[in-house]
């Protein structure tokens, strides 16, 4: 079964060495079946712009460099100090319902702050 | 000329549980005996094909378990439910919910992003439903299953509709953007209210992504599921004839690709309504797009912003169909634009905007059926810009400004249609990612076939293989199509694409690394290519009806092709008509008139 999981690496250098370490051929290509998207350093919050398009205030971006992975299995246990969970909303994900919906889960059970709690007496 | 040991495609396109099916020739029979071939994807969410029909087809799954068995892995409270009563399709298979105070039946369900709940429902003694999901906002709405209208709508949802289906059955739904815990169905009266007594009958519960609700999936315990779904391989008629797609991996950078009132986008001068029009996917999920009225003077339009990164190709899409108006602008960049003015009337670009900002811009329109049309925007960005606007803009003049502001008279109702926007790294468009939410990637498709030997594919030093390729985007260099290996994983034959000047040379490698291809052959858009090999000295390549081998060619005499493997996950899209494999080298004038178009 194929997992996602986010990570957040110090800098751009120590994500590309970890992915490398993955395994390449002697042309620099994955020797691995696992995908992996360099996300970089994610806008944290939105820059504002004026309607010609004209920057008000800069966007802030996150001081780690962000990479997601859909593993081709379980999830390497060298990655898990890097690994960082977030609400399901906004972010990037692999395109497969079956690794977004573990990934739910597990962020659910481990963070459920990022999940709405019922309110019961609201109809 | 001898019989193909091995036939995909060429009309007779199939796949089975994931497996892509070849055909070779039975033994004794005659007949076509199917051959599986591994493939893999890895995303069926983000995946896309247009299908017989000329439809997008997407994955699609109903998230609720026990979809139609509210006796299970539903919590009920305050409300008995029997089952066996006549349903909205002829069956036996509606419930009765009959309410001992505020009656509530739940399924508890973690999603997030733009979803559709839906049920079916008919008044009994009492005659309303109000649907619910418990998330940030508590999307919740009532209906009248008498009159068959809505009631009080709140909690940010979308869009909520109720359908008469007949004989007083109605499928109601909501659509919202939440992050939700639940799918809640509560016995409500005709006045936006709760009744402590009385009922109504339930049927086909169904919770999905997207803005509207589809086709009903039955779930029992497991999720109900249809369409493209994970590792499937993708038979796609775009154009009308059927082609094996395989495509590299992309990402749709953008968060909701059909959400179009949401915060993902913003308006100048114009505002926008979501689930106004049939769209290419055969449902009622494209936004419209009004120009206000007044005369306004505008780059804006309807627009997504996002960081670009200097040196980095770029591609914008979205399928846009006229309404009241038919032209239309579709631009990379605020006012230092590249982009296009289009006719979608008459499915032909106007004019190209272009820049000194961006590189290769190129604009092009392609016809998706039903009036819609695919409008593409590619170019390389220079510079990296935090907040570079992309926007979309009707009008109801053929204007071909050189830059997308330019003045425009709207009545604040006429406008045009969209539906599927997509921003992807990449020089040139894939098929559609759908999203909802969030941005996703598609992983790239990957097919295999091991053990040609010991099934007769090829010979021990001999084969044949020719390619019918429909379409191939092909403008990076040294993408591999193909390795085909022998049964220790060595590399025997790689076939390349490479972008040389103005062509495409089509090459061909063995283990010598060597080229075989003549350069002057210029790849076609839908080429026709054999690979023919003996086992001595011969290997020849032969293109669009000619021999194309490269003079000085080297081949070993050893090669014994075993498997056929895709090794990258970032080459080009390829989509094949046809596809055969024989086990013997075809003569010069077979392959000649193998290939001839």
């Amino acid at each position: 079964m194929r997992k996602f999981r986010k990570y957040a690496f110090g800098s751009q250098g120590a994500a590309t060495a970890k992915i490398n370490a993955l395994g390449l051929d002697e042309e620099g290509n994955p020797t691995h079946s696992h995908s992996i998207v360099r996300l970089g350093n994610i806008v944290v919050t939105k820059g504002t712009y004026d309607e010609e398009g004209n920057e008000l205030t800069a966007p802030v971006l996150s001081d780690k460099y962000h990479v997601d992975v859909m593993w081709n299995g379980e999830p390497d246990p060298d990655w898990d100090s890097q690994m960082v969970w977030c609400a399901p909303m906004g972010v990037h994900v692999f395109g497969s319902s079956s690794a977004i919906r573990e990934w739910v889960s597990t962020c659910k059970e481990l963070h459920p702050e990022y999940f709405p709690e019922p309110t019961e007496e609201e109809v | 000329m001898s019989k193909a040991s091995l036939e995909l495609g060429g009309g007779n396109w199939a796949a089975k549980d994931g497996k892509l099916l070849g055909y070779a020739v039975g033994d004794t029979s005659g007949k076509y005996l199917p051959r599986e071939f591994d493939f893999t994807r890895g995303a069926d969410i983000a995946a896309t094909r247009v299908n017989k029909d000329g439809l997008i087809e997407k994955y699609r799954e109903n998230l609720l378990l026990q979809s139609n068995n509210f006796g299970t892995t539903w919590a009920i409270s305050n409300a008995s439910l029997t089952s066996g009563h006549a349903g909205y399709d002829g069956s036996s298979d509606a419930w009765q919910c009959e309410a001992s105070g505020l009656a509530t039946v739940l399924q508890s369900v973690s999603t997030s992003g733009v979803q559709t709940f839906s049920v079916y429902a008919k008044a009994g003694t009492e005659n309303g439903i109000f649907l619910r999901a418990d998330g940030v906002n508590n999307p919740r709405c009532f209906f009248n299953l008498d009159s068959g209208t809505l009631g009080s709508i709140l909690g940010g949802v979308i869009d909520a509709n109720i359908e008469d289906v007949g004989n007083g059955w109605h499928r109601c739904s909501i659509t919202y953007s939440d992050t939700t815990n639940d799918a809640r169905i509560y016995v409500a009266n005709n006045s936006n209210g709760f009744p402590s007594s009385g009922n109504i009958y339930i049927q086909d519960a169904q919770l999905e992504q997207g803005l509207v609700a589809t086709d009903y999936l039955e779930s029992g315990a497991t999720t109900g599921k249809a369409g493209v779904l994970e590792d499937l391989p993708r038979i796609d008629y775009t154009g009308g004839s059927a082609s094996l797609l395989l495509e590299p991996e992309r990402a749709n950078d953008v968060e909701n690709s059909e959400y179009h009132s949401g915060s993902t986008y913003a308006n100048n001068n114009v505002s926008t309504t979501d689930n106004q029009a049939i769209s290419p996917e055969g449902v009622q999920n494209a936004a419209k797009i009004v120009l206000d009225s007044g005369t306004n003077t505008s780059n804006g339009g309807h627009y997504f912003q996002f960081g670009s990164t200097a040196g980095t190709d770029y591609t914008i899409s979205v399928f846009a169909k006229a309404g009241e108006y038919r032209y239309f602008t579709f631009t990379y960049g605020s006012y230092s634009a590249g982009g296009g003015h289009f006719d979608l009337q008459e499915g032909t670009l106007l004019g190209t905007i272009t820049n000194a900002n961006y590189s290769n811009v190129v604009a092009s329109i392609e016809d998706y059926g039903n009036g819609w049309y695919r409008l593409v925007v590619s170019l390389t960005d220079n510079s990296s810009v935090s907040g570079r606007f992309l926007s979309m803009k009707p009008s109801p003049d053929a204007s071909v400004p050189s830059n997308n502001n330019y003045s425009s008279t709207g009545d604040g109702t006429s406008g045009a249609y969209i539906y599927g926007f997509q921003l992807e790294e990449g020089s040139y468009p894939t098929s559609y990612i759908p999203t909802y939410g969030v941005s996703a990637t598609r992983n790239g498709d990957d097919i295999t076939y091991n053990g040609m030997q010991s099934k007769g594919i090829f010979g021990a030093n001999a084969g044949t293989i020719f390619l019918d390729i429909k379409r191939a985007a092909s403008y990076d260099n040294t993408e591999i199509v193909w390795n085909f290996r022998d049964s220790s994983d060595n590399d025997m034959l790689m076939l390349y694409y490479e972008r040389e000047g103005e062509c495409d040379v089509f090459r061909l490698r063995n283990q010598l690394d060597t080229e075989f291809t003549t350069d002057s052959f210029t790849l076609s858009f839908s080429p026709k290519i054999a690979i023919v090999w003996d086992g001595t000295s011969r290997l020849e390549i032969f293109g669009n009806g000619s021999k194309i081998t490269k003079t000085g060619g080297n081949f070993s005499s050893d090669v014994s092709i075993d498997d056929m493997v895709r090794q990258r996950l970032d080459r080009n899209t390829t989509e094949f008509s046809q596809i055969l494999f024989f086990p013997t080298a075809l003569t010069d004038s077979e392959c000649i008139a193998l290939t001839t178009l």
